[in-house]
């Protein structure tokens, strides 16, 4: 049943912090915690320091695609970056 | 003629970097050389954008690279200098222009056993606008080396050349460039704006297992100043008469973005998929979503095809028409474009790429030179949906980019 009158246009107060920023930092930091617990020995990442497994790909071939999109829409920003490790010891 | 000068600047520039980099015998020296052409047909505003650039990294001692580089846009095409839409009478046609951008480039880096610190500078010059950048970053590794946290700080100091208005000017009486002529001299029709830019960015990325990594991207950006094209008016009246684009002065932009990779043993590819969130002070929410897939086909070769999806809304402030009776005071009373990449739109980007890499046994160099040797060729085709801009009513033709590319890398 929908609602009219003085209750249903009652407003509460807002939040300090939205809720889905709320519930993205809870995650982030859930993630964080758990990160440590990550057990990846320097014996078995030579996959991850494969090349096709580096988040930045081949650098000057990613800015060249960033740059034409960043002309051709609004959104900016959260680009890949190196990362990842390179394996050595 | 303009093609086929940036390609002859491209590999003459690829060629004396190559001559340059006889090395010492304990250094390790990287080279780059690219070039990019991005291609979009239309029966009247054509563009064609040549990218050739080059990079140098040495690294005298273990612990120290450092970098040069520069780039190039030669840009040629046509476009639509004023904006209008359907409702006022006014036919625009495009006009032809060309100009040349240059960058370059340079820095260091600093790298530790688990950290590391870099900084770079960029000096960029064309006709019409002078940039100048300065990036700092720094970061570490954790957890034997499963987490790496990275966080970078960058800071453009732009100048973009006007008509020569005064503050005293109305936004409804400052006119649009005509051509880059007299731009950064004593021309008493000219000016030079500021554009301040601070981008602000946090990356965290996680090893999870010996398959499987993650990265989550925060970026926070400042803009302030000019931020408008100076060439492109806007129909303001039923008359038909056009001023030069008024936006607001400040816009902060935030974007949060996530990747997984996800490397399949068996049959030698790597997966990776991502999305990005992105939200600004001018009420514009975008969102992309991306996947990539490379495989070995043999030891040396490697196959990449990749697609992306993206959508955004308009800018509070936008309108197709802005002759149709908007109220005074409201947001499209006060700010007016023509900048299509302010209006909804979506686009879909399919590519691929082949990637052939060799490497010397141990020991030994390639063709008695080289450490590594690369060379890649790639195609992507971007096509674009806007949803409510149009010339005067039309829907523009100019909406399929189709980009080329070739790179060479060597290692000494």
């Amino acid at each position: 049943m929908i609602e009219h009158g003085p209750r249903s246009s009652r407003r509460s107060e807002p939040p300090l912090l939205p809720r889905p920023l709320v519930l993205l930092s809870l995650i982030v930091l859930g993630a964080l915690a758990s990160s440590a617990c990550a057990t990846v020995r320097p014996e078995q990442r030579a996959v991850l320091a494969d090349p096709t497994m580096r988040f930045e790909g081949e650098p000057g071939e990613k800015a060249a695609r960033e740059h034409v999109l960043e002309n051709r829409e609004s959104s900016f920003g959260g680009g890949s970056v190196r990362g990842g490790g390179c394996g050595c010891n | 003629m303009q093609l086929s000068r940036a390609v002859g600047l491209s590999v003459s520039l690829g060629l004396s970097v190559l001559a340059l980099a006889r090395p010492a015998s304990a250094q390790i020296v990287d080279v780059d050389a690219r070039t990019t052409v991005l291609f979009e047909p239309s029966s009247t505003s054509h563009l064609t954008v040549i990218t050739p650039g080059a990079d140098l990294t040495v690294q005298p001692v273990d612990f120290l690279g450092l970098h040069l580089g520069y780039e190039a846009d030669v840009v040629t095409g046509a476009t639509e200098a004023v904006k209008s839409g359907p409702i006022a009478d006014v036919v625009t046609t495009a006009t032809a222009f060309d100009d040349t951008r240059h960058v370059f480039k340079g820095g260091f880096t600093f790298e530790r056993s688990t950290t590391r610190v870099s900084a770079n500078y960029s000096y960029g010059t064309e006709h019409d606008y002078r940039s100048q950048a300065i990036s700092v970053s720094a970061g570490s590794e954790f957890f034997q080396k499963n987490t790496e946290i990275e966080i970078s700080y960058a800071r453009g100091f732009d100048k973009v050349c006007t008509t020569a208005y005064t503050g005293a000017t109305g936004p409804s009486a400052r006119t649009r460039l005509d051509s880059s002529e007299g731009c950064f001299t004593e021309a008493a029709d000219r000016a030079k704006r500021d554009i301040d830019v601070d981008v602000f960015q946090a990356a965290w990325t996680q090893a999870w297992t010996p398959v499987l990594s993650t990265q989550l991207v925060l970026t926070g950006s400042l803009q302030h100043g000019f931020l408008e094209n100076p060439y492109r008016g806007v129909v303001i009246t039923p008359a038909g008469l056009d001023a030069l684009e008024n936006q607001p002065d400040n816009r902060a932009r935030g974007a949060a973005a996530v990747r997984v990779n996800y490397y399949i043993k068996p049959i030698n590819a790597a997966a990776t998929v991502g999305a990005r969130l992105y939200r600004d002070t001018w009420d514009i929410l975008g969102q992309t979503y991306e996947a990539q897939f490379e495989q070995y086909v043999g030891p040396a070769i490697r196959v990449l095809a990749h697609g992306r999806y993206y959508t955004q809304t308009g800018a509070l402030f936008w309108s197709n028409d802005y002759t149709g009776g908007e109220p005074l005071n409201g947001p499209r009373g006060q700010y007016w474009t023509g900048d299509r990449e302010l209006s909804p739109l979506s686009s879909v980007m399919l590519g691929g790429r082949v990637l052939v890499g060799l490497q010397g046994a141990p020991g030994t160099r390639l063709l008695g030179a080289f450490l590594r040797l690369q060379a890649s060729g790639g195609f992507d085709l971007l096509k674009t949906n806007l949803r409510d801009f149009t010339w005067g009513g039309v829907n523009p033709d100019d909406t399929t980019s189709m980009i080329v590319s070739a790179a060479l890398h060597a290692e000494f």
